[in-house]
């Protein structure tokens, strides 16, 4: 086996390529680290770079969630995989969330919800009234109230979700 | 994407996918999807949650808090949504 002669300033550039790709801050040990952490990049796939998404099923009725996520992020939505039975004002099912970072201070949950009366409306978090959401590097958390009623995921019914 | 779920205090909250979380089976997340699509319908205040080892267990729902409607006009609507502060 031959060996090779490599400077400190090329290692430091190939272990901050890695540490880029692979979005950590780490320090890496040549080899071994540098090895499990290019085996740790997600690999490709034609999907959206910087975006975390999956499917969400609650276990019981809530008006919590919490979603693993790999990155930071401060934007999330959530869309019903298919049509959920009308609701009526006492009880108010989640058809559509986004929520967003806007500042250290508030967390805005924009929720869209339309009922078979036809009463559209839009609840809009102020930080310590309808729920707020958290944005951490591993995980989206948050809680959501609805107009005149607390809205909540239904126990069983899957979301698409997106954090970008 | 994998197969994850979320338990907290020995209760399994949610399941689904995605790229981070506690990985399970797709199995394992099969058998737990059909339990809770099986879960015992909420009598009133009593409601169950989902422990663990699959079975449920009730407890009460605390009263839902009177949240009134508050109403905006389209220029209020567009600037929550673009995120321009009041």
């Amino acid at each position: 086996m031959a060996n090779y002669v490599v400077s400190d300033s090329n290692l430091t550039a190939i272990a901050n390529a890695i540490r880029t790709k692979g979005g950590t801050s780490a320090q890496l040990e040549f080899p071994d680290d540098f090895i499990a952490a290019i085996g740790d990049i997600p690999s490709g796939g034609g999907g959206l770079s910087g975006v975390d998404g999956g499917t969400y099923t609650a276990a019981s009725e809530t008006d919590t969630f919490s979603v693993p996520v790999t990155a930071l992020h401060s934007n999330i939505v959530f869309i019903p995989t298919k049509t959920l039975a009308n609701m009526n004002k006492a009880s108010a099912t989640l058809t559509f969330v986004m929520g967003w970072a806007n500042s250290a201070q508030y967390q805005y949950v924009f929720n869209v919800r339309s009922s078979n009366t036809n009463d559209k409306w839009i609840g809009v978090n102020d930080n310590d009234w309808r729920g707020q959401i958290a944005f951490t590097a591993s995980t989206i958390s948050g809680s959501f109230y609805g107009q005149g009623a607390k809205a909540y995921f239904p126990a069983g019914e899957t979301y698409q979700w997106f954090a970008w | 994407m994998k197969y994850v779920k979320t338990v907290a205090d020995g209760y399994i909250l949610a399941i689904g996918t995605g790229d981070a979380g506690v990985e399970i089976t797709e199995a394992e997340y099969n058998e737990i999807l059909s339990v809770i699509r099986a879960k015992p319908a909420r009598v009133g205040t009593t409601d169950y949650k989902l422990r663990e080892d699959l079975t449920w267990e009730a407890f009460e729902v605390e009263p839902e808090p009177d949240i009134g409607p508050t109403e905006y006009d389209k220029a209020e609507a567009y600037d929550i949504m673009v995120g321009v502060e009041s």
